[in-house]
């Protein structure tokens, strides 16, 4: 079959695989629905009627593929608590998501290859040795303990910046960048710690080869010859690193839009989950799991798209 | 021995060497790659260094265009002047500007030694850019020039071609064409066809020797292949753990090697005339560890004419006329007794 | 015969200095665990004990770490939760490692549908970004020490198994390997005598890095108040708790956010070290 056939095929697989996967927890204790949505005190046959109502008497796996079916069309169903339609939720949630995790990246990106170039130019110099111990220690912050820690700086001691809360683009480029910058360095900060490592082993084996060599003999002066001759070969394993990190940085954009209360999905989902609200929890993670399924599928495909050879090993296997 | 055509500002070599010194530090000591080699080149004329793998040929030559990794603890010592002036004393900025400027080199593999993310019309660019001074629309149109000069086709869709398109003997000629570029007084090439297929081997030698002869340039040709350098060098150095132990030109050493070593090579070469099913002679032995310098000369294990000095005692380079050798029994006239 | 001399020998580092680098790690995670194993014994107060009058104290005599919002002793609440944050640091990877591991490993050694599975499982694992699973399971499953272990001890699996299935992949090939078989050994046999004491080294060094990441995971799930449930102490919990007084009495958040990273920092230091001792690639089989 076709190498891209598969890959498709291969992904189809996976997102019904995850979002069965997240039915069957989300619904492990479907008594507590109606419950959690009545009330302790409702009789029985109040339970058992809003049981009726929802569907909830039906096999797991009818009520799965209805579900899916619906899915499939834009419809996730209505959040119990605001009786909102959760898709819509999501959609207008997802820029600020979206905003922050690119801020972030970005911040990382920013540190790491700087970090890395100059760490390369003297290799167990003071900058090397300094910035490795930096992202040793980045990399034991937990992001939660970062964001505590930037507020306390910026905020509570320096009163430089907010503490919580959201200003969106419509109220002024700055204020949204105000509002967005600690959030975002909350999970930059970590994340170049891992994106600086992997570039700077990369560059060094680069720095290794013939090719290198030739360019110095033709008289280019150091720093041209890493950023012309060194960092584009190297940049691939950043790429793929890059995409294998995005899972965290979801699960780290949960954490800081509750530090920050920033209105995303993440808190979204934390939101539905402590409201005990299980359709919208239910449309949230399959969701954020989809998305982060077609991410990483994308991210293979830039690859692939990038580097033959890859093409090729992956069709033989 | 001098030629009087380009280069040479005073008259005197164009390059000039004086006791270089390589040695890297490990955890057996240190181990000595290079020790202790002078050499003149004159304009114009092709110097083969010829030795087996390890002998620090290649060593040698980077050495001098300040290309042995600085990072991994390699001492560099000796004096080395190009046309008069002193390489090692130059400043790190000015030392680029003059390799870049009056030096190219080609190195062994070309399927390593091009960068394979960069296209090949931007890489013969580059160094006319830098070194002088082209715009990237001048630098194109030469480096389309010089593919046409070192005899690709189609120059032009070549230009914009990554290496990993093109074939091994073709990814050598760029390299030359990268080396020449800057129309360099010395051009160094490191073994140049080892890499390549035997049919292409010639066409490479001979595109060096043309442009070498057309532009006046001083070659040295680093090779560990006598017969190679046979054909190709004007003068030849014969390289052995790290010392040069024979200088003549290559007539003198075909007609009459002095080192026996430089005799034992020219006997492992096949010849034509020998008879069908003649054994192919080796060197016994092995090259010495060059991180256990024993006394004596250093080819003493292996050389059928040893004796008790040259276990004792390092032989000096003595002169005679105007060839070098390093030997207490040297052949040929007035010595070679077997121990 | 090349000794090329363009390429210097490496120097190769002998022997390890008992350094400050090594010792300051260790006895700190000493400590730790120290102090979680013998919390009982030491006349520690109730952690548990709220004085609202005393509330949000600084550091003082009585108290050394000073208390929290509701009055509660922050030193014994800090070493109460290391005790909870060593538990789940160290039983979840270890039965992530047991099942991960028997996973990869008959994948990497039986492929064919077996390996087929099993990389569909791990797949399916991986799909999801981890916290996001992890809150799912625990809310759903309910929060408790067990189901919290049992929630990351689940998400450990995937890694595991990875590390086990290419390590036997690795090993399932070379000879000796073969020639068991050719003895008429079992499959089990092989699997247990040949196979699994050469994984095993990369297994634990990869052991110590997940104590470190769980740790971090389930104070993260703690600190969102979906991890160990409220009175009982824990590390995430109480940075929760303290980020509402920040202003008035930082010290409630900063000091268990310190002891956490100080723990984090250490485990990482050790298992860099184990790493380095044991890494496959340097041995020398």
């Amino acid at each position: 079959m076709h190498w891209l056939a598969r890959q498709v095929l291969r992904l189809a697989v996976v997102l019904f695989c995850v979002t069965l996967l997240t039915f069957l927890i989300v619904n492990i204790l479907p008594g507590d629905v109606a419950t959690a949505i009545l009330g302790g005190l409702a009789t029985p046959e109040d339970l058992a009627g809003l049981r009726a109502d929802l569907g909830l008497d039906r096999p797991m796996l009818v009520r799965y593929f209805d579900w899916l079916g619906s899915a499939l069309s834009g419809d996730l169903g209505r959040s119990h608590r605001s009786g909102e339609p959760v898709a819509q939720a999501i959609v207008d949630r997802l820029p600020v998501s979206l905003q922050l995790m690119v801020m972030a990246q970005i911040i990382a990106i920013g540190i790491a290859v700087p970090a890395a170039l100059l760490s390369v130019r003297r290799p167990g110099g003071l900058f090397d040795r300094l910035s490795a111990s930096a992202a040793f220690g980045f990399l034991a912050t937990p992001n939660f303990m970062l964001g505590i820690l930037l507020i306390y700086l910026f905020s509570v001691t320096l009163d430089l910046l907010p503490a919580t809360g959201f200003s969106p683009l419509s109220e002024g480029l700055w204020a949204n960048l105000e509002s967005m910058i600690l959030p975002a360095l909350s999970l930059g900060l970590i994340e170049w710690t891992v994106l600086m490592r992997v570039l700077r082993s990369d560059l060094l084996t680069t720095l290794k080869e013939d090719f290198i060599l030739l360019a110095r003999a033709k008289g280019l002066p150091p720093w041209r010859v890493l950023l012309q001759h060194a960092l584009r070969p190297s940049s691939f394993t950043l790429i793929t690193v890059i995409g294998l990190n995005i899972g965290g940085l979801i699960g780290g954009a949960v954490i800081v839009e509750q530090i920050f209360a920033l209105p995303g999905v993440g808190r979204l989902l934390l939101g539905g989950i402590f409201n005990r609200d299980l359709i919208l929890v239910q449309g949230t993670v399959s969701f954020i799991a989809a998305g982060f399924v077609l991410v990483n599928f994308l991210v293979d495909m830039l690859y692939a798209v990038l580097d033959p050879r890859v093409r090729h090993v992956r069709f033989r296997s | 021995m001098s030629d009087a055509a380009s280069g040479s500002v005073n008259g005197g070599p164009l390059l000039s060497v004086r006791d270089a010194r390589v040695g890297f530090s490990t955890v057996r000591g240190l181990l000595r790659a290079v020790d202790g080699v002078s050499f003149d080149l004159q304009a114009g004329r092709t110097l083969g260094i010829v030795g087996e793998s390890g002998s620090g040929k290649s060593v040698l030559v980077r050495s001098l265009i300040g290309l042995v990794g600085t990072g991994s603890g390699a001492i560099v010592g000796g004096d080395v002047r190009l046309d008069g002036q002193d390489v090692r004393g130059l400043s790190a900025r000015n030392f680029r500007q003059l390799l870049g400027r009056d030096i190219g080199i080609v190195f062994q593999d070309p399927m390593t030694s091009l960068n394979p993310v960069m296209k090949i019309g931007r890489q013969i660019g580059e160094g006319l850019r830098l070194n002088r001074g082209l715009d990237s629309a001048a630098a194109a149109r030469r480096a389309v020039e010089l593919l046409v000069e070192v005899g690709i086709p189609e120059p032009e869709r070549r230009a914009s071609q990554y290496p990993h398109e093109l074939s091994g003997g073709m990814r050598q000629r760029v390299a030359i064409a990268i080396a020449i570029a800057c129309e360099p007084k010395l051009l160094i090439a490191d073994e140049p066809t080892t890499a390549l297929d035997v049919t292409v081997q010639r066409q490479i030698l001979d595109l060096l020797q043309r442009e070498q002869r057309e532009r006046g340039m001083a070659m040295i040709l680093i090779t560990h292949d006598l017969g190679v350098a046979a054909g190709r060098a004007d003068d030849i150095m014969v390289m052995y753990a790290g010392r040069a132990v024979e200088m003549a030109t290559t007539r003198e050493i075909f007609r009459g090697p002095r080192m026996p070593y430089t005799e034992a090579l020219l006997r492992s070469l096949p010849r034509l005339s020998d008879a069908t099913h003649t054994r192919l002679s080796a060197i016994p032995g092995r090259p010495p560890d060059l991180a256990r310098r024993g006394t004596g000369c250093s080819f003493a294990p292996r050389c059928a004419y040893r004796s008790a000095c040259c276990e004792a005692e390092e032989p000096a380079l003595s002169r005679e006329g105007g060839r070098g050798f390093a030997c207490f029994h040297p052949l040929g006239a007035g010595g070679g007794t077997s121990a | 015969m090349s000794a090329s001399a363009a390429e210097p020998a490496t120097v190769a580092r002998r022997g390890r200095p008992i350094s400050w680098a090594l010792a300051l790690p260790l006895a700190w995670v000493a400590l730790v665990v120290f102090l979680a194993i013998t919390a009982d014994w030491i006349g520690l107060p109730d952690p548990a004990a709220q004085e609202l009058i005393l509330r949000r104290k600084p550091p003082s005599a009585e108290y050394l770490l000073g208390t929290d919002n509701l009055g509660r002793d922050m030193l014994s609440r800090i070493i109460y939760g290391g005790r909870t944050s060593l538990i789940v640091g160290i039983c979840a990877p270890f039965f992530g490692f047991l099942i991960g591991g028997a996973i990869g490993m008959s994948a990497g050694y039986f492929r064919g549908k077996v390996d087929l599975l099993a990389v569909g499982f791990i797949d399916i694992l991986l799909a999801f970004p981890t916290l996001v699973l992890a809150l799912t399971f625990v809310a759903y499953l309910g929060q408790s020490l067990f189901n919290v272990t049992l929630a990351l001890g689940i998400l450990s699996i995937p890694a595991a198994a990875r590390v086990s299935r290419a390590n036997t992949m690795a090993w399932a090939n070379r000879d000796f390997v073969l020639a068991a078989r050719t003895i008429g050994a079992s499959n089990w046999r092989i699997l247990t005598r040949e196979i699994l004491p050469n994984v095993l080294p990369a297994m634990f060094a990869f052991w110590l890095v997940a104590v470190s990441v769980i740790i971090v995971a389930e104070g993260a799930l703690s600190f969102l108040g979906l991890g160990i449930p409220a009175p009982q102490p824990s590390w995430g919990g109480m940075i929760a708790d303290g980020r509402e007084a920040l202003d008035v009495a930082p010290h409630t958040a900063l000091i268990p956010a310190a002891v956490m990273f100080l723990t984090v920092l250490s485990l990482n230091f050790l298992g860099d070290m184990v790493r380095n001792l044991v890494d496959p690639r340097r041995s020398t089989l």
